[in-house]
Formats: C-alpha cells, structure tokens, sequence
C-alpha cells in the first residue's frame, strides 16, 4: 500500500489527466448524441495531428507552419480513393479526362490508398528533411520554408483542377467501406479512431522517453553542443520529421472519412496555424498537452459559434490570448512545473532536515 | 619518458585578417595536465576550437595519436578520435534533468540504430551514479539543470564530458564563477581524471593552476609566450609582465 502511495506521488500530473480523458472518451458515445461523436470523431483525427506535430515542435524545437500540408496529403489520398470507385469522376471529364489516369489506380482500394497516404507524406517529410537539416538551414528557416510550403501546396491543389476538383475539394467519401461493402457506422468508426489515437499517443510516449526522444529534447535544448558529444543531429532531425510526417499523414486518412469531405480549407496556412495554437494552449512537449489543447479549443469553437453566432471569434480570440499570455507554457505544462516545483521544495526540505539532524555537513 | 598524445605544429587560424592563434606548436603528454594561462582575448579558446574542429585552420597540423584531425568535423573528432570538451560557461541541456543530461553524452550510443537498442541497463545506471557522484550532483540528478547553482552546471558539464569516456579532455575555465571552496573541489575532480584521460584546462585563477598544473604554457596574442611548470613559468619575467601583472595589478 505504502508502495503504491510512494509511486502514487512520483506520477506526473499529466498521467491522471490522461487516464481521465481516455476514460470519457470510451463513454462518450453512451452520453451523447450520435451527430457529437461524430464531432468529438473529428476532433480526434485533429488530436493524432497535434501530436505528430508536438513531437517535431514540443520535442526537437522545430516549428513547422506547413504541417497541414502532410495532413492533406493523407486526407486527399482517401477522398480520391472513393472519387474513382465508379470510373473518372465528373470533375475529371468535364477537363477531358475520361480515363483515370494511371497513378490513381492504386488508390481503388481504401486500404492501400490508407497506407499511400501514409507513406507518402512520410517520404515527403524525407525528401524535404534531406535539404533542409542537411545544409546549414537553422531554427527560424525551417519555420519560413514550412510556411512559404503551405501556400505553394494550397495553390497547386487549387491549380490542377481535373486531378483534385480545385478549392471545391472532394466529397462523399466513405469510412471505409471495403470491397464494396457497407461503410462504418458513425460508432464503429468513432472507436476505431479512438483506438487508433490511443495507439498513436502509447507510440509517442513511448518515443518521448526513449533515447531517441531525449536527444529529440537535446536538439531543441541546445543542438550545438550535441554536435560535441558525437552525434549527427541532422539524422535524428530527419528521422523525426519522417516520423511525424507518417503520423500527420494518418491523422489525414482517418479525418476525411470522418467528415466524409476534404477541401484545400484543411491544407494551408490557416489550418497549419491552427494546430501550432492547440499545442501552445495545451502545452508542449508533453502529449497530454497536445490533446488537452486540440479537444479544449475545439469544442469552444464549436460551443461557442452555436451559442453565440455572431461573436464568438472574439471570445475564443480573447481567451486564446489571455492562456497564451498568462501561462506561456500552456495548461499542461503549467501543471507540471507546478508539481515539479512542489516536488522539489519538498525534496530540499527533507535534505535539509537530514543535514541539520547529522549535525555540519561534512566538508571536503 | 612520457608519451604525446596531441602535438601541435604551425598551427594558425586568422579571422579576416586577424591572427587569433598565429604559429603555435604544443606537445601534451598523455595522462597529464596541461594548463593554458594568458590573458582576455589571447586566443586559448579558439586554440580549442581548432582542436574540437569547430574552426578550421588556415594553416598548420593537429597530430592527435600521430593523425592529423586539423580540419575534421566535430562529430568525428568526439566519437572517433574520442576527445570531450566543455566549454567556456555552462553549455548544457537547460532543461532536462541532470540524470538525463550525462545520459545523453553516455559514448557509444551516438548512432541512431545505437539510440533504437539502447536501454538503461543495471551496468549503463551504475555508470551514470558513479559519474553523479564524483560531480557531486548526485543527490541533484532530478532537477533540471536550469535549476542547479552556477558552479554545479559547471560541474555537470564536467560530467557530461566525463561520460564520453574521451581520450582528451578539454576544459574551458572549469572554474569560473565559482567559490574558493567550489574551485578547490573542482581542481580534486579534475586531478582525479589524470593519469586515466589527458587534460587540456584553460584557467585564469593562479592558486587553481597550481593546484592542477603538471605543465603550463602561456598564451599571448595568438603565439606561445612562455611554456614549463607553474614555478618556472611563474618565474618568467615576460609572463608576469603581459599576463601576471595586468590581473593582478602586481607580480605573485
Ligand atoms: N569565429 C571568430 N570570428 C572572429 N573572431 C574570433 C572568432 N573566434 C575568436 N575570435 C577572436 O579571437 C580572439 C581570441 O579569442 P579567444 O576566445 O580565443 O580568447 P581567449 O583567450 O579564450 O579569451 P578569454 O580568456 O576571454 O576566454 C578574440 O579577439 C576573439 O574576438
Ligand atoms: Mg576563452
């Protein structure tokens, strides 16, 4: 029992906080009505998305304002999949493109355009991570390049029409109704999303405390230095850009089928700012912060714009600011500087009290 | 007869014209200390620099074990030719805890496949505990290292260096800002590595010096002034008159 309690004290706060969420998230369903599990559905596509991009920007320091450009490449890949079901799509044939052409073909079946849109953002991060981490592109750079990314990716989603129905995006995507089969109930679809957020999450903890995560934390804590102890940080820099890529990717995959529709709305900047302010509201480099964040803002957004239709940009606007401003290291994070802190008052205490009880401390 | 491990030749580094290190030659015998004194701005970190890789030579050779390493990259020259360094001020990972700031500079697991199978086996924890304990932190090893005094971040780095298991230690003014209690203890830490690694150690503080010295050479715009033990180059009357003097404003 004693040991319990000992272990008890010693577990960060952000531990409850996800044994909590994970618990409602399971019920949810029972609690509500179907048309919000298939909000809290969505949300949860968004919070695999928070956390492909916490671990690039809460745990290496790298920001990327583009990250919704990976998103969409997995979203994008679903939808076409159910475009080309029954032949060239009319967005296609009315450009004259009457056959589908040959490197959608593989997109037919949902599993493997599930697994293309996976790997290819995954290979994209690779390709794009070689030029930037390989040359001398520091800190800020990545940022602007990210940015400028999401615009050019934006432009040419819009520009090539007959392959991507331009700004009117793709709709009536199914989730994932296999061989011609039924599609998903809303339900099912809900606990396979949240089964695989919890998959995702177990993977990026898992990555947190392993080595490659801590030298992750020394990149973002002083890159130079590490340089000295023998490491490549571009290696590692490259490799966690793939990795939160892929995950990107995944978080794409399973949120169009959950809205049944993506348009180039999801791909830009805006949607690529969007998560970077989930993650500083919630806190970062702590994952919990990542969820707390996207669910928190999410479901103001949408509280508030059903209750207070005409201003609710600014209350959400107003309160954004004020966490920002007032807990820089957002909800999650502040709690866990607070227990640390605590921790640490204690532990000192306690040493003090031994020392004062040996008598002077034992000089050198 | 003692062996060299690191020696020196011509070597020199200019910055747009600026001689910051001009023709030195320097011989460091393995297992001792060897200490560089000189005043601000004489040139002895850059002399570091050049050796870690972080700057490129205009001219000269760094024989380290008979290779030449002048020029290689910083990366390499740590892991393979195996020499640690700390640097001028705390140079650590703020904010992360002192145990995982020696865990990560632990050798051998610099590769990404080495940091895939790494674990925090009973041998690896033995190692790390050894390393807090003789950096003193160890009862420290769970706060962040933003949160230790100024002399222990010294010391942690110290340790970080430590778990590189380097051949060559550089340490640059280990004891700046520290007590007189905090540099007495860092020269006993320091003497403890001799013998096992081969140190390199900038300092300014003269009782610190001769605590560790086993030779010191001196260090003046860029050139070797003066080079012998602590006594000897203490004696040298052009030591005391560009560096000794200038600190002090009086001779020892
Ligand atoms: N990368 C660089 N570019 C330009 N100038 C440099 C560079 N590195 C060093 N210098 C110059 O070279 C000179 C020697 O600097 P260095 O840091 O080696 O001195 P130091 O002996 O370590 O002094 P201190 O005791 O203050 O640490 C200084 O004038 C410095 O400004
Ligand atoms: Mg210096």
């Amino acid at each position: 029992m004693k040991n319990i309690l000992q272990s008890m004290k010693h577990t960060k706060v952000n531990r409850y906080i996800d044994i909590v969420l994970l618990i409602f998230l399971l019920l949810f369903p029972l609690i509500v009505k179907e048309f919000r599990v298939e909000m809290m559905c969505r949300y949860l596509c968004y919070v695999i998305f928070a956390l492909s991009l916490d671990l690039l920007w809460g745990y290496t320091g790298l920001l990327s304002l583009g990250h919704a450009v990976l998103f969409g490449m997995g979203g994008y890949m679903i939808g076409l999949c159910y475009q080309i079901q029954s032949g060239a799509p009319s967005f296609m044939t009315r450009e004259g493109l009457t056959e589908i052409p040959w490197f959608y073909l593989p997109l037919k079946n949902p599993i493997a355009a599930a697994v293309i849109g996976i790997v290819v953002p995954a290979v994209f991060a690779w390709i794009l991570g070689s030029f930037i981490f390989s040359s001398k592109i520091k800190g800020v750079f990545f940022t602007i390049i990210t940015l400028a990314l999401a615009q050019i990716f934006k432009d040419f989603i819009i520009n090539i029409q007959k392959y991507t129905n331009g700004f009117n995006g793709l709709q009536g995507v199914k989730r994932f109704a296999i061989g011609g089969g039924e599609q998903l109930g809303k339900i099912p679809y809900y606990y396979l999303v949240l089964f695989i957020t919890i998959l995702v999450f177990l993977f990026c903890m898992w990555f947190a405390k392993s080595r490659v995560g801590k030298v992750a934390t020394s990149i973002r804590e002083n890159e130079a230095r590490l340089e000295f102890f023998g490491y490549s940080a571009s290696h590692f820099k490259i490799l966690i850009f793939v990795i939160s890529g892929a995950l990107a990717g995944l978080a794409g995959v399973l949120y169009t089928p959950a809205t049944s529709s993506i348009t180039t709305e999801d791909i830009g900047i805006a949607a690529s700012t969007a998560v970077v302010v989930w993650i500083a509201v919630g806190g970062r480099g702590n994952l919990t912060g990542a969820v707390v964040g996207t669910l928190i803002i999410n479901w103001a957004q949408s509280l508030l714009s059903e209750h207070f239709a005409s201003y609710w940009q600014l209350i959400l606007g107003a309160v954004l600011f004020v966490i920002i401003f007032f807990i820089p290291n957002g909800i999650v994070g502040q709690l866990l500087d607070l227990q640390h802190r605590v921790q640490m008052a204690k532990k000192r205490k306690i040493d003090f009290e031994d020392t004062a009880g040996v008598g002077k401390e034992a000089e050198l | 007869m003692s062996e060299t491990l690191l020696k020196i030749e011509n070597l020199s580094v200019s910055f747009s014209g600026f001689h910051a290190v001009s023709e030195v030659d320097l011989s460091v015998e393995r297992g001792k200390i060897h200490v560089i004194i000189g005043p601000n701005g004489a040139g002895k970190s850059t002399l570091m620099d050049l050796i870690t890789g972080k700057t490129k030579p205009t001219e000269g050779k760094i024989l380290y074990n008979g290779t030449d390493i002048a020029g290689k990259d910083p990366g390499m020259i740590a892991s393979k030719y195996k020499i640690g360094r700390k640097f001028q001020g705390p140079n650590v990972f703020d904010n992360m805890t002192v145990y995982e700031n020696i865990e990560i500079a632990l050798k051998g697991y610099t590769s990404i496949r080495k940091a895939f199978t790494y674990r925090r086996t009973e041998k690896v924890k033995e190692k790390i505990k050894k390393i807090l304990n003789q950096i003193q932190l160890y009862d420290q090893r769970d706060m962040m290292a933003t949160e230790l005094a100024h002399g222990q971040r010294q010391w942690l780095e110290i340790g970080m260096v430590i778990a590189q298991s380097p051949e060559l230690i550089i340490l640059d003014e280990p004891a700046a800002g520290m007590t007189d209690v905090e540099t007495y203890k860092t020269g006993e830490m320091v003497k403890q590595l001799a013998g096992k690694h081969t140190l390199i150690v900038i300092e300014h503080d003269m009782d610190f010096v001769e605590q560790i010295a086993d030779t010191v050479t001196v260090l003046h715009q860029g050139k070797v002034l003066a080079e012998g033990s602590f006594a000897e180059v203490k004696k040298n009357p052009e030591v005391v008159r560009v560096y000794l003097q200038d600190e002090n404003g009086e001779g020892f």
